[in-house]
């Protein structure tokens, strides 16, 4: 069975993240037509946890945006982990 | 305003006929030089007299002697001038009716009517010349340079000289003394705007004249001095020069950043004293001008010059949104 196609259910994200400030992300569809904000991950400068924030986004593709937007808020990604599932196999032409 | 003198590096004086003529050195320390005829000699019924200016002995307010070229900052313009020829004749015998005409016979393009004087003394005392005005008719470098022969033919642009015609032969002495050049300056000022009193680099700046003496300036340049006293001076091209305007770009490089004040400085060149003329004031709000970004490690934001206030500060802002796209899953 084949992947291409499938409408896809993506449930959550999970980061390792350090920074400082508010880590803004969002599942953009295809074209940027539909798009799903999740909540803001309130970011430290260390930290032992790998936190996983929730989504609710069903589209056959999808990219995760990833950003901070004031000033002196950085942040270090060294691992994302997606959490998708498939839940329907095409839309009818 | 104030006074100057140029005092001859040597004079001479020919005559028609064979006569004792002795050089004295009256005062060696001032390098004063003295013109005599010496005895009973009839003295010709021609004679001239030539001079030389050295240009080490330029006094100014009674200071002095200065170099042309170490006359500093100053723009300097003769408003009158009065030549003293330091001639001099005394008669023995009897009291003459004396008169003797003085010519300038170079250069050329000088007003040439003969000054005539009479005088009935025996002494004759020195009289000055006066003349218009040596910016009008000469410039001052002119005046400058090593004595010529005396024979040589008037039009030789290194001396001046004067035609002493008495009208009778008579015995007695004569000769020249002490001739000076002097008279008064001023310096080259005038009521100059510059617009605007803030400047960034490569701001276009016009500077104005309503006496219409900027066409003397030759080049202009910025000067700084930094913190250490030490002159920083850029040169600045101008756009476009009249005699009441002069338009130019501030240097996009060369000057300090910070508040060093920016002196801008023209260049005179010609009629007047080689010099420099202190144009005005500008207060360059200084940016980096070359647009070169520093990294510095740890930094979390961008930090740029404000240029919307004065003195100029700077602030922070934030880098733009710094973002991360991942592709499309699946």
């Amino acid at each position: 069975m084949t992947t291409e196609g499938l409408i896809n259910h993506f449930s959550s994200v999970r980061l390792r993240v350090r920074g400082t400030g508010n880590l803004l992300m969002r599942f953009m569809s295809l074209d940027d037509v539909y798009d799903n904000v999740l909540i803001p991950l309130i970011m430290i400068p260390l930290t032992n946890i790998e936190p996983t924030t929730k989504s609710n986004f069903t589209e056959q593709r999808a990219l995760l945006e990833i950003k901070t937007t004031v000033i002196n808020e950085t942040f270090e990604i060294s691992k994302i982990v997606i959490y998708v599932k498939p839940v329907a196999t095409n839309y009818p032409g | 305003m104030g006074s100057f003198r140029v005092d001859p590096n040597m004079a001479t004086l020919a005559l028609s006929t064979s006569v004792a003529v002795d050089i004295w050195e009256d005062e060696p320390a001032n390098n004063y030089y003295r013109l005599v005829i010496r005895g009973d000699s009839p003295i010709a019924s021609t004679a001239r007299a030539e001079y030389s200016f050295n240009s080490g002995r330029i006094y100014l307010d009674g200071l002095g002697p200065y170099l042309l070229s170490e006359i500093p900052f100053s723009g300097i313009l003769i408003s009158s001038c009065i030549f003293h020829t330091g001639l001099f004749v005394t008669i023995d015998n009897v009291d003459p009716i004396y008169c003797a005409s003085l010519g300038i016979l170079w250069p050329n393009t000088c007003d040439n009517s003969p000054l005539t004087v009479a005088n009935t003394k025996k002494t004759l005392p020195q009289f000055g010349v006066a003349l218009p005005s040596i910016i009008h008719f000469l410039g001052l470098n002119n005046f400058v340079g090593t004595m010529e022969s005396v024979n040589q033919s008037p039009g030789d642009n290194d001396s001046i000289f004067f035609l002493y015609s008495p009208t009778y032969s008579y015995p007695g002495n004569g000769g020249v003394n002490g001739a000076q050049l002097e008279g008064e300056y001023v310096l080259w000022s005038t009521q100059l705007t510059l617009t605007p009193s803030d400047a960034l680099p490569g701001d276009l700046i016009t500077l104005t004249d309503g006496a219409n003496q900027l066409d003397q300036i030759v080049s202009l340049s910025a000067v700084q001095i930094d913190e250490d006293g030490n002159i920083v001076e850029v040169p600045i091209v101008i756009i476009s020069q009249t005699p009441g305007q002069i338009t130019f770009n501030l240097p996009l490089s060369g000057l300090l950043p910070g508040e060093f004040p920016t002196a801008i400085i023209g260049l005179l060149d010609g009629v007047e004293f080689d010099g420099s003329v202190l144009l005005g004031i500008l207060q360059a709000i200084y940016a980096d001008g070359s647009g070169i970004y520093t990294l510095v490690p740890n930094k979390t934001n961008d930090t740029l010059y404000d240029r919307s206030v004065t003195p100029s500060v700077t602030i922070d802002v934030k880098i733009p949104n710094p973002i991360v796209k991942i592709g499309l899953l699946p």
